[in-house]
């Protein structure tokens, strides 16, 4: 038994040291990250739960196993209100480094709470999971300990924040491969279950924009490849992340090239992942620019809080006026959030095709691991 | 280093933080794959649709909800745009809210079906359905909607349709009304 215990606890610690070096984020560089998402909810993800007033109490059909099923209905408008003026001002703390381990667990809290109930339509939407997760890791980092206004103290758990996160990528991934594998890898090339996915979107859901159309000139044979290759690759980060620095980069290159592919055919947007992976090719970057010791970086950074300031004070004038929507304060859904993902998703292959070129030059040493970026 | 000292010098919260973790991440998933009803939130489980379709086909099938209401100005039954009909709410929750029935039948129950009959199943009501005054507040809510609509306001239709859409043209070459629900407001 003692035997047995000691190889799983020996295989586990190994397999933790091995993703830590695939995913290190010293503390320096997740300040930069903690600025970089902080601005990016509130210029494209600030959740809005007000309209939920103006919908019939007996819409109230949460899941079954929901935080909101404690509750008999939608709550009342004011709550509603504090919620989405509590979002904006914890996304502004995550931004400014204003106690950022409270802000990034108060925002998340909040944002469950209300999320459970715009969920209880009887539909759960899964577009926010990775914002949950990453302010849940990095909630006990230290990314609030510099290039903040009021920093945090330094915490033991850092060093695990950013392999955490990489973890719970790759599981959702895993759920969202595991039941295609059981489905679509059948080996027969009548049945597709991309086509399941274009066909609903294209004709039941108005998905028709950007290349949609050309998905009709595809051959069986490519669209089976299509179907082999989305279970290979949402079944394969978990072995990326062990396989070491290099592997991991390159599958959330080839992930964001999957968005991007995901956007221009099938018209799905997904844009919540894009800070998240950006923060993993963030490291090399920083390290090959230098740009801790720019001459420009002080100035960067109050500009940073500078926009970050009025942006909320935008956000929350709207909100308070009736108004307001989660994506760079006006933008409608449509096209142009199509637009918008296929300018993000090609920006962030840019930066991890950057990353994988400076990883060949520089590959990251062990030294590296331990570099606490103070 | 003999097993006993290897066993001392385990870093012990990490193992536990590793056993939270698969605890943390595989029960509710685990939930999800025994009934998709019983998806908890918040979970780490992303959208997964396995479903799939004949490739070789000619035609593609789909079902469309769509809801009708009875146009004063035409005096015929019109299909309405489900995004502004129901705004603001998003239009993904569209079917989920008619199969709600609106929230109209306080008699409604939901089952939670378990996959391949592993448990029995089981139904559930939903409180806000059960107080008639949220009931009286849905019909009003849809009147006014129907009114803002040029739509006569006591009742309205949701209509499931059969759709065929010719692959090669692209075109929907046959419709069958397969289901329809009247709601008396």
């Amino acid at each position: 038994m003692k035997r047995h215990i000691l190889f799983m606890a020996e295989l586990v610690e190994e397999t933790l040291k091995r993703i830590q070096r695939s995913t290190v984020m010293p503390a320096w560089h997740s300040s930069i990250f903690r600025m970089l998402l902080g601005t990016y909810i509130l210029l494209f993800s600030a959740s809005n739960f007000s309209w939920i007033n103006d919908v019939p109490q007996s819409f109230f059909n949460p899941a079954f196993l929901s935080i909101s099923r404690l509750f008999s209905g939608f709550p009342p408008a004011e709550l509603l209100i504090i919620l989405d003026i509590l979002i904006i001002l914890f996304a502004l703390f995550i931004s400014l480094g204003v106690r950022s381990r409270f802000s990034s667990l108060a925002f998340l809290l909040v944002y469950i709470f209300g999320n459970s109930f715009r969920y209880s339509f009887g539909k759960i939407d899964h577009g926010g999971v990775m914002l949950m997760a990453t302010l849940l890791c990095f909630s006990f980092s230290d990314w609030g300990t510099q290039n903040a206004l009021l920093p945090d103290k330094p915490s033991s758990f850092h060093p695990l924040s950013s392999a955490l996160l990489g973890i719970l990528l790759s599981f959702g991934m895993f759920t969202a491969g595991f039941e295609k594998l059981l489905s679509w890898v059948d080996f027969d090339l009548s049945t597709n279950g991309f086509l399941d996915w274009f066909y609903n979107g294209y004709f039941s859901l108005g998905r028709q924009e950007l290349l949609a159309s050309s998905v009709f000139h595809f051959p069986p044979l490519l669209l089976e490849v299509l179907d082999y290759s989305a279970v290979i690759f949402e079944l394969s980060p978990f072995l990326c992340l062990i396989a070491g620095p290099l592997f991991w980069r390159s599958w959330l290159v080839l992930a964001s090239v999957f968005h991007l592919a995901n956007t221009s055919l099938l018209n799905i947007v997904f844009i919540t992942h894009v800070p998240i992976y950006c923060a993993y090719f963030l490291y090399p970057l920083l390290e090959q620019t230098k740009l801790k010791k720019h001459r420009h970086f002080r100035k960067t950074i109050r500009f940073t809080y500078f926009f970050t300031v009025i942006i909320s004070t935008l956000h929350i004038v709207l909100r308070l006026s009736g108004n307001g929507v989660n994506s760079l304060l006006i933008l409608p859904y449509g096209i142009s959030q199509l637009w918008l993902s296929i300018v993000l998703w090609a920006g962030v292959i840019i930066l991890g095709v950057l990353s994988l070129l400076h990883h060949r030059k520089k590959p990251l040493s062990s030294s590296n691991f331990q570099h606490n970026g103070s | 280093m003999n097993k006993e000292v290897r066993l001392r010098m385990l870093n012990k919260k990490s193992i536990l933080l590793t056993l939270l973790l698969i605890i943390g991440l595989t029960v509710p998933y685990s939930l999800k794959l025994l009934s998709p009803q019983l998806e908890p939130y918040p979970a780490i489980i992303f959208p997964a649709g396995p479903g799939k379709v004949k490739g070789s086909q000619d035609t593609f099938d789909f079902i469309a909800s769509n809801i009708y209401c009875f146009d004063l100005l035409t005096k015929e039954w019109e299909r309405q745009d489900t995004l502004s009909f129901l705004s603001p709410i998003p239009r993904q929750y569209f079917q989920a809210i008619v199969k709600n029935e609106f929230g109209l039948n306080p008699k409604l129950e939901h089952t939670v079906k378990f996959r391949k009959g592993i448990f029995p199943s089981f139904t559930y009501k939903n409180s806000s359905a059960l107080d008639l005054a949220n009931i009286d507040h849905a019909k009003a809510w849809l009147r006014d909607r129907l009114q803002q609509h040029g739509c006569m306001d006591s009742s309205l239709i949701v209509r499931h349709t059969r759709m065929s859409v010719d692959l090669a043209t692209r075109v929907v070459s046959e419709m069958n009304v397969i289901d329809e629900k009247i709601f008396k407001l």
